[in-house]
């Protein structure tokens, strides 16, 4: 148990996930480009939540996972505009410092969970009455 | 994954074909098999029987990535036993979700939005303040809303700030303050900021202007200035402690008190000229102290009427919602004021309005809280001093 699960395996068994659809519904993930051998750049994308001002909205988003993850946290970054609070209206990066799952990272996080918890935060009480941008907008 | 065969290859019969799971909401799967040349509109037009979802409301999403209609499944390499979501977007007519954008296109609509608080044609602040921007828009019906159309008493001040921190009014002030046709209309709309020339232009686009807009440490150390000076925080004298004019109230429900109005609005436009006023940095900039100006005469008077998404929830701590419902007739001896001096908690001065009136807030918070009796709401919040949560605990208890 106490063998850590080297990054690539980790990677490998989060992109077969993604490209199997195995995880969660509402979200998606996969490599931006699938000859990208060090895994490092990801595509995903958040289907917003329903009873909210997201719902029936998909939001893009880019996820960079460098040579230290799991370790540390990737860093997201929305590609579709978003009115959120941890989210910078400037470039859609993700405040890591405002989103608990990225602040107290974990090793055994990954990036399924980190779109699952931008997702919930979308569907706070508060959250899912901003009003969000046009659909399709991107930073 | 489900190694079903494909039951249903409507696909050509072309070399390497791929099966594809299609993974729907509602648990539905479909197992398509496909050539990878595919386009993926024609890959939609494939799935419209299986899922019953028309071909241009679909959204197909694979790792991350929404499908383009004009491309290719191979573009995207989507490989055999891989799934794609199906999501089914909304009807075309998408009429609800109003989004932030639809403030700065003040040409639409040619109906005022808002009659209740006076807004007239054309009026580009109009979008602001319905309930509408107030994100209510997806509650189920219209008459949840009071006869003012879900305005509702002015926000107290503690609501005021708390709402001004969000970063919702942060963000459409800032969009507001961009809009250059949305500055002309302020400066044009108030004599006194006409005549202070395009320096206003200047301030109101400047930085530091926008963050003490937003900034609540800015806001509340005004609003304790101008209760000293017995005027309230924006500079409109004759509406008791509440800041800004009842969405119905028209002047001549006004008793005229325009005196220290026009000193207060004078001096700030002394001030407000070098964008730094110690005083009172507002008073230039909430011109509605004139004579008995109608709501629309202060720009910025709808915005703030307003309950701002976060003050109705805010509004439930009850010792807000106590003051801003209590409101007394006397600025100088306002609710706020005495529980100022002492300490809090001070019993607000006799208040003769109807209970509908003087617990609207209060009441329609109950109502959506599946509180419906209107006596007994009533009475709970006379109990609870207009606490709303007091009040809950009154019924739940079978108290009232």
């Amino acid at each position: 148990m106490s063998a850590k699960i080297p990054r690539n395996f980790r990677l490998l068994e989060e992109l077969e996930k993604g490209e199997k659809g195995l995880g969660a519904e509402a979200c998606s993930y996969g490599l931006t480009d699938g000859d990208d051998i060090t895994m490092s750049e990801w595509n995903g994308t958040i289907l917003g939540p329903p009873h909210s001002v997201h719902e029936n909205r998909i939001y893009s988003l880019k996820l960079h996972c460098g040579p230290n993850y799991p370790d540390v946290p990737p860093a997201v970054q929305f590609l579709s505009k978003i009115n959120l609070p941890c989210v910078s209206q400037v470039d859609g990066k993700v405040d890591p410092s405002k989103l608990a799952c990225l602040a107290q990272w974990r090793r055994d996080y990954n990036m399924e969970t980190v779109l699952l918890e931008i997702r919930r935060e979308m569907a706070t009480g508060s959250n899912r009455k901003l009003p969000q941008p046009p659909e399709g907008t991107t930073y | 994954m489900s190694e079903a065969p494909t039951e249903n290859s409507a696909a050509p019969p072309a070399g390497d074909e791929i099966n594809v799971t299609v993974k729907s909401s509602a648990d539905q799967k479909y197992t398509v098999s496909v050539s990878p040349s595919l386009l993926v509109s024609d890959f939609k037009q494939l799935l419209e029987p299986q899922c019953n979802i028309p071909k241009d409301r679909q959204r197909l999403i694979y790792s991350g990535r929404v499908l383009k209609d004009h491309e290719t499944l191979a573009t995207y390499k989507i490989q055999s036993g891989h799934t794609i979501h199906l999501v089914k977007s909304a009807a075309p007519p998408t009429s609800s979700a109003p989004s932030a954008s639809a403030v700065a296109q003040p040409s639409n609509p040619t109906v005022p939005q808002n009659i209740a608080a006076g807004q007239g044609v054309g009026n580009p602040l109009a979008g602001l303040t319905g309930a509408r921007y107030a994100g209510l828009a997806q509650l189920p019906s219209a008459s949840l809303f009071g006869p003012d159309g879900g305005m509702g008493p002015p926000p107290s001040e503690e609501q005021l700030i708390q709402a001004m921190s969000s970063p919702m009014f942060q963000q459409s002030m800032n969009q507001m303050l961009q809009n250059p046709q949305m500055l002309d209309y302020i400066i044009n709309s108030s004599p006194n900021l006409q005549g202070m020339g395009p320096q206003v232009r200047q301030m109101m686009q400047s930085e530091q202007f926008r963050q003490m807009m937003t900034n609540p440490d800015v806001m509340r150390q005004m609003m304790n200035l101008n209760r000293m000076f017995g005027g309230n925080p924006f500079g409109a004298p004759g509406q008791g402690n509440q800041a800004f004019p009842e969405p119905g109230r028209t002047s001549t429900t006004e008793t005229s008190n325009s005196g220290d109005g026009d000193t207060q609005t004078a001096n700030g436009t002394a001030t407000g000229a070098n964008t730094g006023p110690p005083a009172n940095p507002f008073a230039s900039l909430f011109p509605g102290g004139l004579h008995n100006a109608p709501a629309a005469g202060n720009p910025f008077g709808a915005l703030f009427n307003n309950p701002m998404p976060g003050a109705p929830a805010q509004g439930t701590d009850g010792n807000n919602t106590a003051a801003g419902g209590n409101a007394a007739p006397n600025p100088l001896f306002s609710p706020e004021m005495l529980s100022l001096m002492m300490g809090g908690g001070a019993p607000a001065p006799e208040d003769n309005r109807p209970p509908e009136e003087r617990y609207e807030a209060q009441l329609r918070q109950l109502n959506e809280l599946g509180f419906f009796d209107f006596e007994r709401n009533v009475r709970a919040l006379r109990r609870s001093g207009g606490n709303v949560q007091g009040a809950v605990e009154a019924l739940l208890d079978g108290a009232v």
